[in-house]
């Protein structure tokens, strides 16, 4: 039987050596778990805040001038939302879902709008827009073209009215969808800049 | 603090315990998503749903296992069911599709990597999944034999088999010849 001294110790350590997670996704991936903890006992350590404020400075610092252009007075800067001390920084999480368009579609995300509960799918350049409940389809969106990156944006929301829905993969560009109450906003690149606006259904 | 009281106090919904259970525990559950999904896009995916899913099972971890075997089982159930859901989905064939871009002080050890990733996505699921639980987790054949489900010979027979396989795609080890071929997998025999 063979033992353990058979793997190439070159093999070995490639096997090991997934290349580390970015700081934001790290954050990303920790803080959408997290926030399954029940809201009355979550006590989120101070240095994660720290961690998710100094990421959104980051992100915010290159990409406030275009905010500044593209958002509407919905949509605060970022600067004053941090100077207001109300660094939202909603994740997506990624819940269980039903209402799967197709075998090779993935799921985005989902949200609230009129208190009715929908859920979001990815799949051959299209976003699929269900409700929760009934699993009837509401829209089918063209998802637009956008440059490859991999970079994880987390956009600035008006923690009122907007909320992350969730993030997906297509063409090469990690883009991430937001709920506002006309539009479903889609941002992606490592300025977080804003994609397109799809109509709400 | 000790891992016992961390665990305890995560158990009754303390975030700030949780929060350092996931960061100990996290670089180990990305790389076995990784390793089993191969695609990096899925494999982030797999990351995220295995982290939920330890957050919503940590109430009800029992402590008959070691909380790291039971994280990795829940990280390889989630990493095999999204290898599931993408079944019908072709596996990509560009390097970029399946890996981080190699950066610009790539060495040799990166391009193993690379055919070391490429070949693992060629192995059968159970034995890319023992060859992960073994070599990326650092699990012993009992481990790996509860996370399965299977006998402690059955897993000494995948890793076996696995590393067979592996150095044979991978050109017998030969980082002249690293190349991807594909073999055939013979049936598994069963167990000890």
């Amino acid at each position: 039987m063979s033992d353990d001294n058979e793997l190439d110790p070159r093999v070995l350590s490639a096997m090991r050596a997934v290349t580390p997670a970015s700081d934001s996704l790290r954050e990303q991936h920790i803080a959408a778990a997290l926030a399954e903890i029940s809201p009355a006992s979550a006590r989120r350590p101070f240095n994660t805040w720290l961690s998710a404020a100094a990421a959104v400075v980051v992100l915010l610092v290159g990409g406030n001038a275009l905010y500044g252009s593209l958002f509407s007075s919905q949509h605060t800067p970022s600067e004053s939302a941090i100077g207001n001390g109300h660094v939202t920084t909603t994740l997506p999480v990624k819940a269980s879902a039903v209402c799967r368009p197709s075998n090779d579609s993935g799921f985005v995300g989902s949200y609230t709008l009129n208190n009715q509960k929908r859920e979001v799918w990815a799949s051959n350049h299209n976003l699929f827009v269900y409700v929760s409940q009934t699993c009837e389809q509401l829209a089918t969106l063209d998802i637009a073209e956008a440059p490859q990156s991999d970079f994880v944006c987390v956009p600035s929301l008006d923690s009122a009215t907007d909320s992350i829905i969730g993030g997906y993969t297509m063409d090469g560009a990690y883009r991430v969808l937001v709920n506002s109450p006309t539009h479903i906003l889609e941002f992606s690149g490592k300025s977080c800049s804003l994609l397109t606006k799809y109509p709400q259904p | 603090m000790d891992d016992d009281l961390l665990i305890r106090k995560a158990k009754k919904g303390d975030a700030a315990a949780t929060d350092t259970l996931l960061r100990t525990h996290y670089d180990t559950v990305r790389a076995v998503c990784h390793r089993i999904v191969v695609n990096k896009s899925d494999a982030e995916d797999a990351t995220q749903v295995a982290l939920i899913s330890i957050v919503r099972a940590l109430p009800k971890f029992d402590g008959r296992s070691k909380f790291s075997t039971w994280i990795y089982r829940i990280a390889t159930n989630a990493a095999l069911d999204e290898v599931r859901r993408i079944g019908r989905r072709p596996m990509p064939t560009d390097k970029e599709a399946i890996y981080d871009t190699a950066t610009s002080d790539a060495t040799a050890a990166v391009d193993a990597q690379i055919d070391v990733s490429g070949a693992l996505a060629q192995l059968p699921e159970e034995y890319r999944t023992t060859l992960v639980l073994r070599h990326v987790a650092d699990l012993d054949y009992e481990e790996i034999a509860e996370i399965q489900g299977v006998p402690v010979g059955t897993v000494r027979s995948r890793l076996a088999r696995g590393r067979t396989q592996l150095a044979e795609i991978l050109g017998n080890q030969d980082p002249d010849s690293l190349r991807h071929t594909r073999v055939n997998t013979p049936p598994e025999r069963g167990t000890p």
